[in-house]
């Protein structure tokens, strides 16, 4: 088609101020789909992450401060919760199983998580699958330590290896428990959850691993070694929180009810699902505004390329009275702006889908050891599809307006030219 | 073959109600014929070139071109008639500057059929049309053929730009002040070669300019002058 042909070397022939509202559209197009793309992965690794526990017990605080920092280890606890009311409530009669957790070490970055062998039973994730195990077996000594599949592969770390952890959060120049080192027993396969970035080891580690402690630091003078603590009584004292299955999800409320009324300590059950709805309920409003933003982008660079559509009539004047002396009609004028305008978001949409690509490729190594998050590489949904041809259809509209005014111009202009 | 290939009846043509601007009451040019239109800037000349298109429709009179009233066609008609019948060479700038010198030759061809036909049948391809025009113009080394339009001299272009309306024969060739860029040696030797090219392809020339000198060219000169009524007339 010789006005596609037209258009395409008219287009070359622009090039230079072309190119940088082609970037500019591309950008919006990247940013569009990044946001789309972001907060589907975020809310689809979140949910993929507990799945088959019926309730998460921990201190009362907020429902969705509680299930970040139980379930997804993001942010810390407000206080600890007594193994005593872990007993009690965890030998109800209507719980199936129950899992404790307790937080607050960690190994050079990761979290440290101090559970029981219920763990590996029955925790599960995505679509009710437990955890797998790509070497070992879980922690059977005291000083047994499991790896998520990330914390071996990160840090390199093979069975037998020994690993000294650390007291506290984060990076810093933390307090080690360098006299109790723990030796890798096992590795779990990957799951694209949480429990990849964390180290397990048992509550009595945990409880072992601090005899020698008060309050946050050593006690000075007071040595006790790892083989003296394996003698010792290492029931724990308090954890973090724990989850709860029950044999009939229909006792969900009721035990949720009696929990939240629990006498002895203020205790606090939330349903992992209704939490996970209240935090998408404010992460919509952030998750709007993003979306927002983008179209926002994507509206002013289609007003930029309707600006310099329309500047650069007058400079195509004669262009476009040579294709009418050779017999173009004014249609062909108003389809020669309509093709340049699409072809133009054509090209734009191409080059922010492959950026969209090129960037996930690139950075999603780097989001998933700054932030924890692993973007996965996956195809268009068919809602960002839809987004593409709602942009390319727009690019489309965009060239009707300075076609018509073209088309106009050529029937005023007629054949003579103008300069 | 004497045919008319224009047929001007009592026309006029006023931009502004008040204001006539053309009027020419009786013109015919025979086909095969090679008029001059002398006329200074202002005196009607894209008027008329606009009306012999077609773009525009006169007030009362009649345009027939090779026996059609083309007063009566419909725009898009027009738009037809003009592609397939008329090649036009402006003063300068005549070529798109991203095409090279075939393309820009071949691209009536493109907007018209008939033209296209014609190309094909007078010469095999349009490629070889483009190419054998060019070099009855003088035009043939392969090295000028692959150069761009923009570093071809104004004479050069003002050649492709001929080539270009020589192309798929149109009947009728109105060359609007073609020589206007050019020097005086340049100037007689395109025209020659205007006159020429449209004796050779059977092509009527209406050749529009206000320099009087070039007159001496033509069989027929015919002049826009100062109408006492207002505007222009022949």
């Amino acid at each position: 088609m010789i006005l596609l042909r037209l258009t395409w070397l008219s287009l070359l022939n622009r090039k230079a101020t072309l190119l940088l509202i082609l970037a500019s559209i591309s950008i919006s197009v990247f940013l569009l789909l990044a946001v789309d793309m972001v907060r589907h992965q975020v809310k689809d690794s979140f949910s993929s992450t507990v799945s088959g526990t019926d309730l998460v017990v921990g201190a009362r605080s907020g429902q969705i401060n509680l299930l970040l920092y139980s379930v997804f280890r993001i942010g810390n606890a407000t206080n600890n919760i007594s193994w005593q009311s872990y007993q009690e409530i965890s030998k109800h009669p209507k719980v199936d199983w129950s899992i404790p957790l307790s937080l607050g070490d960690s190994h050079k970055g990761y979290r440290v998580l101090g559970t029981s062998q219920t763990y590996f039973t029955h925790y599960r994730y995505g679509k009710k699958q437990n955890l797998d195990f790509a070497k070992g077996k879980p922690f059977a000594g005291l000083f047994d330590v499991v790896l998520g599949a990330e914390v071996a592969k990160a840090l390199n770390y093979k069975l037998g290896d020994s690993i000294v952890i650390a007291h506290g959060m984060g990076n810093a120049a933390l307090v080690e428990h360098g006299d109790k080192p723990f030796v890798v027993s096992g590795i779990l396969k990957p799951t694209g959850t949480p429990v990849d970035r964390t180290l397990h080891v048992s509550l009595e580690a945990i409880e072992a691993i601090h005899v020698d402690w008060k309050a946050g630091t050593k006690i000075p003078g007071l040595n006790i070694s790892a083989e003296q603590a394996l003698g010792m009584d290492l029931k724990p004292k308090q954890i973090t929180a724990f989850m709860l299955g029950l044999k009939s999800r229909l006792s969900v409320f009721h035990l949720q009810r009696s929990i939240n009324n629990y006498r002895s300590e203020p205790l606090q059950a939330i349903l992992p699902g209704l939490a996970l709805q209240e935090l998408w309920q404010m992460f919509s409003l952030a998750e709007k505004a993003l979306m927002f933003v983008s179209a926002l982008v994507a509206l002013s660079s289609f007003i930029g390329l309707l600006a310099l559509m329309l500047t650069s009539l007058n400079e195509r004047r004669r262009e476009m009275a040579i294709l009418r002396s050779v017999g173009a009609r004014p249609m062909h004028i108003l389809l020669l702006l309509v093709i340049e305008s699409s072809l133009l978001t054509c090209l734009s949409v191409l080059f922010g889908v492959a950026l969209l690509y090129l960037s996930l490729g690139t950075l999603s190594p780097w989001i998933q050891s700054e932030w924890g998050f692993r973007l996965i590489v996956q195809p268009l949904t068919l809602w960002q599809w839809q987004l593409l041809g709602i942009l390319m259809l727009a690019g489309s509209c965009v060239g009707v307006i300075p076609g018509i005014r073209a088309y106009k111009q050529s029937l005023i202009d007629g054949m003579a030219i103008r300069l | 073959m004497s045919q008319a290939a224009i047929e001007i009846e009592s026309l006029s043509f006023a931009w502004k109600k008040e204001a006539l601007t053309l009027q020419i009451p009786q013109l015919a040019i025979q086909s095969g014929e090679r008029v001059f239109i002398k006329g200074r800037s202002g005196s009607g000349k894209s008027t008329l070139l606009n009306l012999l298109g077609g773009m525009i429709k006169p007030d009362s009179g009649t345009i027939n071109i090779l026996g059609k009233n083309i007063g009566h066609l419909s725009s898009s008609q027009a738009d037809h008639f003009r592609a397939d019948r008329l090649g036009v060479i402006f003063q300068q700038f005549n070529l798109l500057p991203y095409l090279n010198l075939v393309e820009n030759v071949t691209l009536p061809c493109r907007f018209s059929r008939r033209r296209l036909l014609k190309a094909k049948e007078n010469y095999g391809s349009l490629e070889q049309a483009a190419i054998e025009l060019l070099a009855e113009l003088g035009l043939d080394s392969t090295e000028l053929l692959n150069r761009s339009v923009r570093e071809l001299s104004t004479g050069q272009q003002q050649r492709v730009a001929l080539a270009r309306a020589l192309i798929g024969q149109p009947n009728l060739i109105i060359a609007d002040e073609p020589t206007s860029a050019l020097d005086t040696e340049h100037r007689d030797r395109f025209i020659e070669l205007l006159s020429q090219q449209c004796e050779r392809h059977h092509s009527t020339l209406l050749f529009v300019s206000h320099d009087e000198s070039l007159k001496k060219h033509f069989s027929r000169v015919e002049v826009l002058q100062p109408n006492p009524a207002g505007g222009f007339c022949i």
